[in-house]
């Protein structure tokens, strides 16, 4: 189908994802042993850009040697939810479009 | 996006949540049980402290899978654990000073009287530290629902 709505909707499973691991090294900050782990996806996509064939991108969670701290983690935190945002909207205004295209009145909303 | 593997997420912070009032319990009942006498020798008061295990590497791999292929792999997920959180338990440790009170009726021969060796200043660090880690944790939760509400908003 539309590749520009599967590769935002793989965004969003990315960033679902991120949270998830996100919450692991909160609740984990005082378990000893546990060191912090991260999503990493923009980095993927980028590479996959680079090579030319970004179709079939995925996250991947990666284990760290860092020990987990609050604050980081708090702002990635924010950082994720405001990536969610925006993925949310562009995904919006791609149905949006799609709708205009459909009955053509650039009014119609959904 | 699987909605199902969202609840991966409250199950991880509800575990940190777990964890921050075990160790506010531990600290509570350190604190409280401070002064609880015993004769020397036999088994007063035993200090408690929390002592916990993060999640296996198979529930990462549970998350990432369940999250990236959704429903196809629903069965794998409902059989197996996706819950990032720590496990925890409170275990004891006997540890005591020795005062002289020889008027006491726990009082041994040469008149000493057992008491749990409560490190007071770092009880208290512990609870305001969970307690801050208990906030946290709360606020992953405050996000993970914002997150859904914006799913739903497509």
């Amino acid at each position: 189908m539309d590749t520009g709505l599967s590769k935002l909707s793989t965004a969003l499973d990315a960033l679902v994802l991120r949270q998830n691991i996100t919450a692991s090294n909160i609740a984990n900050i005082d378990t000893e042993g546990y060191t912090k782990r991260k999503v990493e996806f923009e980095k993927h996509l980028q590479e996959a850009k680079l090579n030319g064939n970004d179709t079939d991108v995925k996250p991947s969670i990666e284990v760290t040697d860092q020990k987990v701290d609050l604050d980081t983690e708090l702002i990635e935190m924010a950082e994720t939810q405001m990536k969610v945002q925006f993925v949310t909207r562009m995904i919006r205004s791609q149905l949006e479009l799609t709708k205009m295209g459909i009955t053509g009145n650039p009014n119609s909303r959904l | 996006m699987s909605m199902i593997t969202s609840n991966s997420l409250f199950q991880t912070a509800a575990s940190g949540l777990e964890v921050q009032k075990k160790r506010l319990e531990a600290a509570a009942q350190n604190i409280a049980n401070s002064r609880v006498s015993s004769a020397p020798g036999s088994i007063g008061y035993q200090i408690k402290s929390v002592s916990s295990k993060g999640p296996d590497d198979i529930n990462f791999l549970n998350v990432f899978e369940s999250q990236l292929e959704g429903a196809s792999n629903l069965q794998n997920e409902i059989n197996s654990s996706s819950n990032l959180g720590p496990t925890s338990e409170i275990v004891e440790t006997a540890k005591y000073r020795y005062e002289y009170e020889p008027n006491h009726p726990d009082a041994d021969e040469n008149g000493m009287v057992q008491y749990p060796d409560v490190d007071m200043v770092g009880e208290m660090a512990a609870m305001v530290s969970a307690n801050r880690l208990y906030e946290a944790n709360l606020s992953v939760i405050e996000a993970a629902k914002q997150i859904m509400k914006r799913s739903l908003e497509i």
